[in-house]
């Protein structure tokens, strides 16, 4: 069996999976900042779920330490529970309702835009994470070591598990309903292709032989009397050299009579 | 306006462009007609025509057309014609417009050998297929009645029996040469024998509008490509925070610069890839 006979199924089951792991994403870590001493001890550890926001667990009392705690800022929990939502009716909808086998197109049309929704409320997520949790607190995006001498400490930043979840979510759920939304395109875009005749007569119409035609008769036709007219002048060109030279012949035998 | 009176006009066409030494114009008309052959051929098998804003050349509209086909097990357009068509589509593009006379000779000779291309119009009887199809899809729905049964197992075996002589014959028939009428029937009998399909539950599947549609059938060779685009989107969406950051935060550029590039690189890399894969195979 060919890879393109069972591709759809395939890109259903990526999608399902997609979401799925979309979904877990949500209780898991987005971003870790971690600070250890010199001896590689854990001074301090702040995680950051998009559903609790940041969660800080310090191991040594000290308020040097405040300033790499991040401010608690988070993404709104509607955005989750809309997320939610969108994830749980996707699947529900991707497992009962085959694009393959569908009597709408309407609804075809209606589903597909529904997945659209839930892969672009995914890519939302990805891009506003770091614009709302992590820009704001100078933390570094995806990831980043920093040393700092004065303190004796190196501060440890990265995105977590959920985030690359979510990472991977759009790129599994993203084919599937692009795959839908585009066969509902081509089909309204053909059910508005004009008739078969209109067609065909758009086709013959497309190329006017005739003018074609007339066109290059023209121009041989303006060759054509160009070439007499240059005959005609040439013609009169010799007439006048002889008639020139007929009056000096003439001239010249009357001085020899005198 | 029919075959015969261009024909006519054609002839007189080449005659004066011989004369005036026109060349290009002769070259471009000549294209055109090719192209509209094309045209026609697609609007009769009910796909429509070229679509040359999105840059589809001839030849590659007529693989377009064998794919549509390829499940008969035969070429609609010979590999050898589509192959000169590419050359002189090629060579006329690259001369901007005028084909040099070798080349021109065998355009014109192409013209003729399209032509003798016959096709059945089958634009009403995919169109009355579909309207069937639609009409199968609600009779059989699974989740509202249990599917009507009317024809007894014998009648169905015998009906498939009768069709599968009749494709044996219709398949030869085809390996000796495109014949309109011969394909016609295959193709009507393909769909028959799709109607009739049943699964081990003696239910009749839903024969949906989509799964039988040469359009969804064409799309689909293309759809495993859409995991690249997703990845190539994804790498987007990183490059586009990685520039945002490095404008909010411009300590990290020395630290994110590398990764940058190398975004940068996989994504004109892939879609480099993508995008020729795609104008290939026209999905």
């Amino acid at each position: 069996m060919k890879f393109h006979e069972k591709s759809v199924d395939l890109l259903k089951l990526f999608f399902i999976i997609g979401l799925l792991i979309t979904f877990v994403s949500l209780f898991l870590e987005w971003f870790f900042v971690e600070v250890r001493n010199e001896s590689g001890q854990k001074l301090l550890e702040s995680t950051h779920s998009i559903l609790n926001g940041w969660f800080t667990i310090k191991f040594l009392e000290s308020s040097l330490l405040d300033q790499f705690i991040p401010q608690n800022n988070m993404i709104s929990t509607m955005m989750s529970f809309i997320q939610v939502f969108l994830i749980i009716s996707s699947i529900i909808i991707a497992l009962f309702r085959n694009p393959e086998t569908a009597t709408n197109l309407e609804t075809t049309k209606s589903n597909s835009y529904f997945f659209l929704t839930t892969t672009f409320m995914i890519i939302f997520m990805i891009i506003t994470f770091p614009f709302t949790i992590l820009f704001p607190n100078e933390i570094f995006f995806p990831g980043m070591i920093l040393e700092n001498a004065d303190l004796s400490i190196t501060i440890y930043q990265g995105i977590g598990l959920g985030y690359i979840f979510q990472c991977l979510g759009f790129i599994l759920t993203f084919p599937y309903s692009f795959f839908c939304y585009k066969v509902a395109t081509i089909f309204e875009q053909h059910s508005q292709i004009p008739n078969k005749n209109i067609q065909l007569q758009r086709v013959k119409e497309s190329v006017n032989l005739d003018q074609l035609i007339a066109e290059e008769d023209a121009f041989l036709t303006t060759q054509g009397k160009s070439k007499k007219v240059k005959k005609q002048e040439g013609v009169e060109q010799q007439i006048e050299i002889a008639y020139q030279q007929f009056q000096t012949q003439r001239k010249n035998n009357k001085r020899v009579r005198k | 306006m029919g075959m015969n009176s261009i024909d006519q006009k054609y002839e007189t066409l080449v005659e004066k462009c011989i004369m005036t030494g026109n060349h290009a114009k002769l070259s471009a008309t000549t294209l055109h007609l090719i192209s509209n052959q094309a045209d026609v051929i697609g609007i009769k098998l009910g796909i429509g025509r070229r679509n040359p804003r999105k840059d589809e050349f001839i030849h590659h509209f007529l693989e377009r057309l064998n794919r549509y086909i390829i499940h008969l097990g035969i070429n609609l357009i010979p590999a050898e014609m589509i192959k000169r068509i590419k050359i002189i589509e090629t060579l006329f593009s690259k001369s901007r417009g005028t084909l040099p006379k070798t080349y021109l000779k065998d355009a014109i000779a192409l013209y003729y050998d399209i032509r003798k291309i016959r096709i059945p119009e089958m634009d009403q009887f995919t169109r009355a297929l579909r309207r069937q199809d639609y009409s199968n899809t609600r009779s059989f729905n699974l989740f509202s009645r249990s599917p009507r049964n009317d024809s007894s197992s014998m009648v169905r075996d015998l009906l498939f029996d009768e069709i599968e002589k009749r494709e044996r014959e219709v398949f030869s028939q085809l390996q000796e040469g495109i014949n309109e009428d011969v394909l016609e029937t295959a193709l009507q009998l393909k769909n028959i024998r799709s109607t009739l399909t049943r699964n081990d539950n003696r239910k009749i599947p839903i024969q949906g509008r989509l799964k039988d549609n040469p359009y969804y059938l064409a799309s689909k060779n293309g759809s495993g490509w859409l995991v690249v685009l997703g990845f190539i989107i994804m790498l987007g969406v990183f490059e586009t925070l990685l520039i945002a950051e490095t404008i909010i935060l411009p300590n990290s550029l020395e630290a994110v610069g590398m990764l940058m590039l190398f975004f940068l690189v996989s994504i004109l890399l892939l879609g480099y890839l993508y995008y020729n894969t795609m104008k290939k195979g026209r999905y």
